[in-house]
């Protein structure tokens, strides 16, 4: 499993099998404006990236965060 | 936080409380910004001060706060710290009962409170924590309280002014904790400054002094010695530090 999808796991407290599709803000029940906070913060302090203010408003799905963080490696 | 080479932020710095903390702040090697509506009080603070720079600010125009946010962000580099200092305070009872005319606590007075004590420290921590976390900054939110937050007879603008902070200041520790941007207020109590001495009467002061543990009003340089302590110390956040010579035990 990739690190991302542990974050997703964590951040979200949903299982392995829903970090793995590819959901969106409005289908993951406790991803609000303050989850979001905290994905951010594990993405950027576990995958040693600074994501820019338009990326971070853009990653409203699970496939826009990995095509936003593939950006950076 | 180490506060030399930070970009600090005092509000309400041209007198009093604000003022003693530039210039505390500025002694420690930090380059502050110091906002005042009073643009010739301001002057006078910098013109003795080579590490404080005036940036004449209503912080009750929210436009003019992000704007001045924007300027001293490019002038003087990445904010570390803001000191919310900013504040009035009115003596008026919900109703004074001596005043035929206007029995009831004035809406202007209310709202002129609110809107430097709650509204500035809103509009200044908004702005602020923006550029801390677009800059990835650990800083520091320190907002100036009272012990009125817990009501005081005869305030009730202030009061509930200061209670708005103190839960604000507990709102943002708890949002902005995870990006390691500290947020805590001081809450002072009686001190010695020309403020308390023109909000109460010598009479009235002395009977706070009685109800004061120490039995004494405070000294500027003991609530500049609380901000410090709270700037420089990383694991404080979301709480309030009394200085008040235990009249809130």
């Amino acid at each position: 499993m990739s690190l991302l999808q542990t974050i997703f796991e964590e951040t979200f407290k949903i299982s392995y099998e829903e970090a793995n599709q590819d959901l969106a803000m409005q289908d993951v029940a406790n991803w609000d404006s303050l989850t979001h906070m905290d994905l951010i913060s594990a993405i950027e302090d576990k995958l040693a990236i600074r994501l820019s203010s338009d990326e971070i408003a853009d990653m409203t799905s699970f496939d826009a965060i990995k095509r936003i963080v593939n950006e950076h490696q | 936080m180490n506060i030399e080479q930070k970009v600090a932020i005092v509000t309400g710095a041209a007198s009093g409380f604000g003022k003693a903390l530039a210039i505390a702040l500025s002694q420690r090697g930090a380059t502050v910004a110091a906002l005042d509506i009073d643009p010739h009080a301001l002057a006078n603070l910098t013109a003795t001060n080579q590490n404080i720079v005036a940036f004449p600010c209503d912080v009750t125009n929210h436009e003019q706060v992000d704007q001045v946010i924007a300027h001293i962000d490019d002038e003087l580099g990445d904010i570390s710290i803001l000191i919310n200092n900013a504040g009035l305070m009115r003596n008026t009872p919900l109703l004074n009962l001596l005043d035929r005319n206007e029995r009831k606590h004035s809406i202007s007075s209310w709202r002129e409170v609110m809107a430097v004590n709650q509204d500035g420290v809103f509009f200044m921590a908004r702005s602020a924590a923006e550029k801390m976390l677009d800059k990835r900054v650990k800083g520091v939110i320190i907002n100036i309280s009272s012990i009125a937050a817990k009501g005081n007879i005869g305030q009730t603008a202030y009061s509930a002014s200061k209670a708005a902070v103190e839960a604000m200041s507990n709102v943002w520790a708890k949002e902005l904790g995870r990006f390691g941007i500290r947020s805590m207020c001081i809450a002072p109590g009686f001190i010695d400054t020309s403020g308390t001495h023109d909000a109460l009467e010598d009479k009235m002061l002395a009977r706070w002094v009685e109800q004061t543990s120490l039995r004494r009003t405070g000294k500027i340089n003991e609530v500049v010695a609380a901000v410090i302590c709270a700037v420089e110390n990383d694991f404080m956040t979301g709480t309030t530090i009394a200085v008040d010579g235990g009249l809130s035990i």
